[in-house]
């Protein structure tokens, strides 16, 4: 299976396994190949070009899990049933 | 309303919730220290009391948590934590960015999406981060867990009603008709007074309770018990008290007894009324989040009004059916005995 990765600021390589898109916002979901690493980051328009960057705040942050619990409710229904 | 604000309407435990349990169960003190204890310096005792209480919720005995028997809990949370603090700007911290176009396609090894999700989910609804999805996962096997439950009449539990509530005491079955009730109204409304007796939360519980426990044309009736109630504290010279308690709270029967009724609801269009009623009985019946046609047949207003008050309202009652469940359970005690006493003159 083939992933996107990238190296984020930290330096460490991350693939992308997942993406949020609410209105304008673009967001991704990054996990470390042995997977005990995840974070999010947000897409911004940055010096001419799409960049990552970190999410401004604990609300923002909030708003994408929430995105991202909404959309994958299947998976928790199945852990919790 | 906005998807999130609807996704937040499933917040079980807020953090004022969680203080007011954790003040009444002595046992959330001991799992709250297990859990500061398993990560040192970590989580914040806010944060230990979420997880204490989502554990107690989840029915999980105190001696099985202390013993580690359910550790994943907060390793989720752990987890969830440091993934918030991974992906939040921190403070006096200089913005970086990474450009969309480095990312290239890489092969990868076999991974379980669904344990990413499991873990990003539970340790962030557990911490609140992300009210989520309760209630049908919730196994009441413990004592605390039952307890939080103890006055909440399910639909459908017969047995359960007709034991418990002041409504059942005061509720003929008709002779010769299928399942129809008689509801003694003035009984209702003068043992709610009388259980309550100057408690005015114990008050909010026994109309809340009331409420629930109508079996049929639910609002019409507690306007009639409404009615009682203001009748029977005019005659006691506490009519204010009573009003302004109806008034003041905004529980579940604010919306039933004073919202529908400001807004001309109940006068203006009965349909709309009975809308109203519908969609807070599918609310009911879901647990989880209102649907249907009926609900969404109302103005927004209206939709927010029913969400937050039924938030509201089963929170406040879970945790005042615990605070006086003695009293009551020694009120309908008392009441079997006079009934019986009264069968042998």
């Amino acid at each position: 299976m083939e992933l996107y990765s990238i190296q984020l600021e930290d330096g460490k390589d991350y693939y992308i396994i997942d993406t949020i898109v609410d209105g304008e916002d673009r967001y991704a979901v990054f996990a470390d190949e042995e997977n005990s690493n995840f974070l999010i980051r947000k897409v911004v328009f940055h010096e001419g070009e799409d960049c990552f960057t970190t999410l401004d705040s604990k609300d923002e942050y909030d708003k994408v899990m929430i995105l991202f619990l909404e959309k994958h409710k299947r998976e928790m229904s199945e852990n919790n049933g | 309303m906005t998807e999130e604000a609807r996704l937040n309407k499933k917040v079980k435990f807020t953090d004022s919730d969680v203080w007011t349990i954790f003040n009444n169960y002595p046992e959330c003190e001991k799992i709250v220290a297990y859990v500061i204890k398993k990560y040192p310096n970590f989580f914040s005792k806010n944060e230990a009391m979420h997880i204490a209480v989502y554990m107690l919720d989840k029915g999980y005995t105190l001696q099985d948590i202390l013993s580690g028997k359910y550790d994943d809990i907060i390793d989720y949370s752990y987890q969830a934590e440091i993934i918030a603090q991974k992906s939040i700007l921190r403070e006096q911290e200089e913005r970086k960015y990474v450009p969309v176009r480095n990312a290239s396609l890489k092969p990868r090894g076999k991974f379980s999406f669904k344990k990413i999700v499991i873990t990003l989910a539970i340790g962030a609804s557990i911490l609140a981060v992300v009210p989520l999805i309760k209630n049908n996962d919730v196994n009441k096997d413990n004592d605390i867990s039952k307890t939080i439950g103890l006055l909440i009449a399910e639909p459908g539990d017969e047995d359960y009603i007709h034991k418990r509530n002041i409504v059942s005491q005061n509720t003929t079955a008709l002779p010769g008709t299928d399942g129809a009730f008689y509801y003694n109204v003035f009984g209702i409304a003068s043992d709610i007074l009388r259980v309550s007796n100057g408690d005015y939360e114990l008050f909010d519980l026994c109309l809340l309770d009331t409420y629930y426990n109508l079996k049929m044309d639910k609002l019409r009736n507690m306007d009639d018990v409404y009615f009682n109630l203001k009748l029977q504290a005019s005659n006691a010279g506490t009519l204010t008290v009573i009003e302004e308690r109806l008034d003041r709270n905004g529980i579940f029967l604010d919306y039933l007894l004073n919202i529908c009724t400001e807004h001309g609801l109940i006068k203006k269009d009965s349909s709309y009324y009975e809308r109203c009623q519908v969609a807070i009985n599918n609310y009911r019946a879901k647990r989880v989040e209102i649907e249907g046609e009926a609900f969404n047949s109302l103005g927004d207003y209206d939709k927010e009004t029913i969400e937050d008050l039924i938030a509201k309202g089963y929170s406040l009652r879970e945790v005042l059916a615990e605070k006086y469940k003695p009293m009551l359970d020694e009120w309908v005690k008392e009441k079997e005995q006079t009934r019986e006493g009264n069968r042998n003159l």
